[in-house]
């Protein structure tokens, strides 16, 4: 019998970046959070990993699981959204880039979950609209109307800034 | 188009910290829900309630033989038909159930009860697993005729393998559909389990008993959960073995499958030992 440990250990050690990126975004630019997620997430996998790994069907679980706890996660009414902290973190120059990936970030908060997710898979993941259609349970023409929509919120908030966005294919 | 939205939506890292996720706290994460759901795999109301060992005696000798059985063969992928053994079909096959002594509705309340969360789980030795399942393989348990066994963890050649934390899973197959079965092998000093005895709404049919040789049984059955069905054995040898029997699978038959004198038979198997 395969070491069920070490070989999610291995899955952990390769994946989690790769994780934390995509919780990430559908977290709505939180990197705690997204910790958190995938944290949740690796732990489920853990449970049906004997299966998982055999079907190959890892990433895709993972992916399901982690759009659903990410969805369910937003819907906790300002759950951990707030932080008490003893001291004002001190404010320093920010680099390269990261002005950018505020506008980024903010332009995804303001999607409503469901249309976060759909775009962060359909054009983070890169999964085709049966694809995320399966991972999020929905019909693909909800997909494709979550996505149109989500893509126009996108363009809006970003259209007076440094980015663009041209419409969906 | 969509190589553009990908590179933006990359945009949003340019602060990416390093990453902080912890490992082992992974691990344990996914060991305590893998725990839970063995322990809790049926559903419904579960209170802690728990069983140590008292009494130092071995088995009732010859109680459950472990010759192996002729008609149980090991199941790759298959279910396995299993005729019921013979109770009294000479002295090499005979299942005798030990005598109860002591048969109750209420909790015992010696000090040796305590109450734990969780049935623990521990990681074992491989040669603990093997020789936990050799155990199963080959004890004589009076299976009830027309219910076949096949592997219930996904990753087991066969019905009677133990994980690396003392469990096993079972699916019993039947013409009618599935049941599954779940056993799980404990260090009692790790501390004892959960069933669901203790809720009189959701369990009005629990015993607490105690067998001759010290061995104290907790037997619940829960109609209103699909006939879930719980044998907890605290043993004198040191060990606690939790046995359930209950709904799920994909062609779920609903009703009960295994009689009682079968889960007390294998919780009371004397090479179940941690």
């Amino acid at each position: 019998m395969p070491d069920r440990d070490a070989e999610f250990g291995e899955y952990l050690d390769s994946r989690a970046v790769v994780m934390r990126r995509t919780a990430f975004l559908l977290s709505g630019g939180d990197w705690h959070r997204a910790e958190d997620l995938v944290q949740t997430t690796l732990a489920k996998i853990y449970v049906a990993w004997p299966r998982l790994n055999r079907e190959n069907g890892v990433d895709a679980y993972a992916r399901k699981v982690m759009v659903r706890s990410a969805i369910d996660d937003s819907r906790r009414a300002f759950r951990r959204r707030e932080n008490v902290v003893e001291y004002l973190p001190e404010v320093g120059v920010p680099p390269a880039g990261v002005d950018d990936a505020v506008d980024v970030r903010r332009a995804l908060a303001q999607l409503p979950p469901g249309q976060r997710a759909v775009v962060v898979l359909r054009y983070w993941e890169d999964l085709s609209v049966a694809e995320t259609a399966h991972a999020l349970g929905k019909s693909e023409g909800t997909i494709k109307s979550q996505a149109a929509k989500g893509l126009a919120t996108l363009r809006k908030l970003l259209a007076g800034g440094r980015v663009l966005l041209e419409g969906p294919r | 188009m969509t190589d553009d939205l990908h590179d933006l939506l990359g945009k949003a890292f340019a602060d990416e910290p390093p990453l902080t996720i912890d490992r082992a706290a992974v691990l344990a994460d996914g060991k305590r829900r893998l725990r839970r759901r063995h322990t809790l795999a049926a559903g419904g109301v579960a209170l802690a309630v728990a069983v140590a060992v008292v009494g130092t005696s071995a088995l009732a000798g010859g109680a459950f033989g472990l010759d192996p059985p002729d008609e149980i063969q090991p199941a790759e992928r298959t279910a396995v038909q299993l005729t019921p053994t013979p109770r009294s079909a000479g002295p090499s096959s005979t299942v005798t159930q030990a005598p109860v002594v002591v048969t109750t509705k209420t909790p015992p309340t010696s000090a040796s009860v305590t109450h734990r969360p969780e049935l623990p789980s521990l990681a074992i030795p491989h040669e603990t697993r093997a020789r936990l399942s050799d155990a199963m393989q080959f004890a004589r348990i009076p299976w009830p005729s027309g219910v076949g066994l096949r592997p219930g963890f996904a990753d087991s050649a066969n019905w009677y393998e133990f994980d690396g934390q003392g469990a096993l899973a079972a699916e019993l197959v039947t013409t009618r559909g599935s049941r599954q079965l779940s056993v799980q092998v404990a260090a009692t000093a790790d501390g004892p389990a959960i069933t669901q005895c203790g809720n009189p709404k959701t369990v009005p049919d629990c015993d607490y008993r105690e067998l001759p040789d010290g061995t104290r049984l907790e037997v619940a059955t829960v109609p209103s959960n699909k006939e879930l069905a719980q044998v907890l054995a605290a043993r004198p040898d040191g060990t606690t073995v939790l046995v359930m029997e209950y709904s799920g699978g994909r062609e779920d038959r609903g009703s009960r499958v295994l009689p009682e004198d079968v889960l007390v038979a294998i919780a009371t198997l004397p090479g179940l030992k941690r």
